[in-house]
């Protein structure tokens, strides 16, 4: 007995040997090998040895200080002003002396507000780019994740209906999907050119010329929401179908007995379709939200980060860093902490969604 | 309260046409059983006069009112369903207040209302459990408390009974029966049970194929069957049918021959026989006894016996290779292989036009 369950064990391993050696190789081994290099200065190449560096990487990622100046005055007391509005010393006679202030030197502005009278606050960070980065990222998944479920949910309940040609309508919004984001990507670039552009055309087209043509991926405030809006667009059918598996696990007596009770259909999706649905909810926001915190390509493809830094992403800055700058120590430091981000982002959601 | 009429009821889906011309009279306070083979139409009827589907042509009036047009929730009906369709993530109060809530009637008025349909189940200190911790006849009490409390003028049950065990379903039949003596409101009930139907109701509606068969009392229903499908459907163990030559007729009687019998005469009850006719003789397991060895009209050999305590199960191969089912006093004992000889009282056999 015993025998035979160790031969069969043991077949059982070589059977999942393969999948089992690749999985490490490719995933566990680089995983811990990024948690490594995050504490080193490891470089893609370069003829020096790699140092033991402590969490000098992560203090870089995070360091930030504030500065609270006073405007600067004229000799009888007056705040010296500049096109209305007062005048601060540089920031750059703090940022650059090292001896006088060792605490702010090389960082730089993130942004400062005014703190009191002729006073201003600036929070001054080590890594700017890297913090504008998450700032966009967090912003990205706040706008993305909530319309891109409710619009897939819209889609899944006009799609779970028995009418004719249901499967053509099915097809067409999952079609996005199963485009490369690459090729999405490229295309939207071309919809979204300043010029000749093909919504700018329609815009145009729409309000007979009064439509001014805008660069939508060219400047600071509409190349994000640009990125955001082709990104919905492309994700929603997959987590449409997601929806549609859970509608379907609906039982159609609930819908009946709803239905001779008087239920509207509002009050059928609040009380029969929603409750339904919990834990396809739960899923779908898990899985969105994990998609949406790994915003890359869409990035890489279109605008680069830019215009100033206003589409930098966390992934694309990770990976920036690691092959663009050669510099692997500080790519894997972004990817762990990104890990441990998403995570904890995670474990909130499922304790928020628990069972109570 | 209300009587409900059909006339000349029609429900294709597609090109199948499922109800073909259904007149059916169902007086107020009357409890109406629906029942035939699955796939007869019964529930298919149900729904109709549910609303749950549209009629192709024809008329339902519900206290006279035509209801054709109507939503289900304008037709003061309450439907209990199979699978019960309670709403899984509610409380027991939650689902029996759902259409009181939904209508946004006063709290109180809802409490007061909850609690009677309760207290009538015998279900109040099950009210704040969620459906997941009911057994399935709790289950299917908390789907009646639900009608119950709309207060409707028809109560329709589409098998109700058919998920619990047997135990459960005699107990629940039985607390079915009771609420319509206490509530005297109409009730129409499909089952494929007969015995559901010969129990509870006050006028059975046999259906087959989308057209009624008989209708009427139910022991009207057993001892003069319309035909050959009623005479076989109710009734357990089924009629047993003997193909037969009418040989002569007189004002009153009929005379049978068949090769299986000695010819004999039997009652005529206003059917137009001729002589030299085929024709079917219909006798219940029930109406045969044992008779002195050669005397019975009906000759054979046991093949099987059932014993089930309240009475005995005997099947005989006739000498004709006709097999009929005798149900013998509970002590009778027999074994396969006996010779048997079985007669009946000829008041109890029915000649039926129809041929096997």
């Amino acid at each position: 007995m015993a025998s035979r369950l160790t031969q069969q064990n043991r077949a059982g391993w070589l059977m999942a040997g393969p999948a089992f050696l690749l999985i490490a190789a490719f995933l566990i081994v680089p995983f811990l090998m990024a948690i490594g290099f995050s504490f080193t200065n490891q470089r893609l190449v370069s003829p020096n040895p790699t140092e033991w560096v402590g969490t000098a990487n992560y203090e870089r990622l995070f360091g930030f200080a504030i500065l609270t100046l006073d405007a600067e005055r004229d000799g009888d007391g007056a705040v010296r002003l500049k096109d209305g509005a007062p005048v601060y010393p540089s920031l750059r006679s703090y940022t650059r002396n090292r001896e006088g202030f060792p605490k702010y030197f090389r960082k730089r502005e993130l942004f400062s507000f005014a703190s009191g009278d002729d006073r201003r606050t600036f929070v001054l960070a080590t890594d700017v780019v890297f913090l504008k980065a998450v700032r966009n990222t967090l912003f990205f998944v706040m706008i993305v994740a909530p319309l891109q479920a409710a619009a897939a949910l819209g889609l899944a309940l006009l799609i779970n209906r028995k009418i004719r040609g249901i499967n053509f309508f099915r097809t067409i919004y999952f079609m996005p999907v199963v485009i490369s984001m690459v090729v999405v990507s490229m295309l939207w670039r071309f919809i979204y050119d300043g010029q000749n552009g093909l919504l700018n055309t329609l815009l145009g087209l729409l309000t007979f010329g009064w439509f001014e043509p805008v660069d939508w991926l060219g400047q600071t405030s509409t190349a994000l929401p640009s990125i955001m809006a082709m990104s919905i667009w492309q994700g929603v059918g997959f987590h449409m179908i997601i929806w549609l598996s859970g509608l379907q696990t609906i039982p159609a007596s609930l819908y009946e007995a709803a239905k001779i009770e008087g239920s509207s259909r509002w009050q059928t999706f609040r009380y029969v379709t929603w409750p339904g649905l919990r834990n396809t909810a739960i899923l779908v926001m898990i899985i969105i939200t994990m998609q949406a915190f790994t915003l890359y390509p869409q990035i890489a493809v279109m605008t680069g980060g830019g215009p100033l830094d206003s589409t930098q992403s966390i992934v694309f800055q990770m990976v920036e860093r690691g092959y663009g700058r050669q510099d692997i120590s500080g790519g894997s430091t972004i990817s762990v902490f990104l890990f441990l981000f998403v995570l904890s982002i995670s474990l909130l959601q499922r304790w928020l969604t628990r069972e109570k | 309260m209300a009587g409900i009429q059909l006339s000349n009821l029609r429900k294709q889906f597609g090109t199948v046409e499922v109800i073909r011309g259904v007149d059916i009279d169902i007086r107020d306070g009357e409890f109406v059983v629906f029942v035939g083979p699955s796939g007869c139409g019964k529930s298919t009827l149900l729904r109709l006069i549910a609303g749950l589907e549209d009629i192709t042509s024809g008329e339902i009036r519900i206290d006279g009112r035509v209801v054709n047009d109507l939503e289900p929730k304008e037709r003061g009906i309450a439907m209990v369903f199979q699978s019960y369709a309670i709403f899984p993530h509610m409380t027991v109060r939650e689902n029996i207040a759902f259409g009181l809530t939904i209508r946004r009637e006063n709290r109180k008025a809802v409490e007061q209302k909850v609690a009677e349909a309760a207290r009538m189940l015998q279900m109040e200190n099950l009210l704040d459990r969620r459906p997941s911790q009911l057994s399935g006849g709790q289950r299917q009490r908390v789907a009646i408390g639900r009608a119950i409390v709309r207060d409707p003028s028809v109560f329709l049950f589409d098998e109700p009974l058919s998920n619990l065990d047997a135990a459960l379903r005699m107990s629940t039949r039985q607390e079915i029966a009771a609420l319509h003596s206490q509530l005297k409101t109409t009730m129409i009930y499909v089952t494929h049970d007969q015995v559901e139907a010969m129990t509870l109701a006050d006028k059975i509606v046999v259906l087959r194929d989308g057209e009624v068969m008989q209708a009427g009392e139910p022991m009207h229903l057993y001892h003069q069957p319309a035909n050959l499908f009623v005479a076989g459907f109710l009734g357990a163990p089924s009629m047993n049918f003997i193909s037969v030559t009418v040989a002569a007729v007189d004002a009153s009687t009929v005379r049978i021959s068949a090769p299986a019998i000695d010819g004999f005469a039997v009652e005529k009850s206003g059917h137009g026989f001729t002589a030299g006719q085929q024709a079917t003789l219909g006798i219940r397991p029930q109406q045969l006894r044992l008779a002195p060895k050669g005397t019975g009209p009906l000759n054979g050999r046991v093949v099987l016996t059932e014993r089930l305590g309240s009475e005995t199960i005997v099947d005989v191969r006739l000498n004709s290779s006709d097999i009929i089912v005798a149900a013998l006093p509970e002590d009778t004992i027999l074994h396969p292989g006996d010779a048997v000889s079985l007669g009946f009282d000829r008041a109890h056999a029915h000649l039926f036009e129809e041929t096997l």
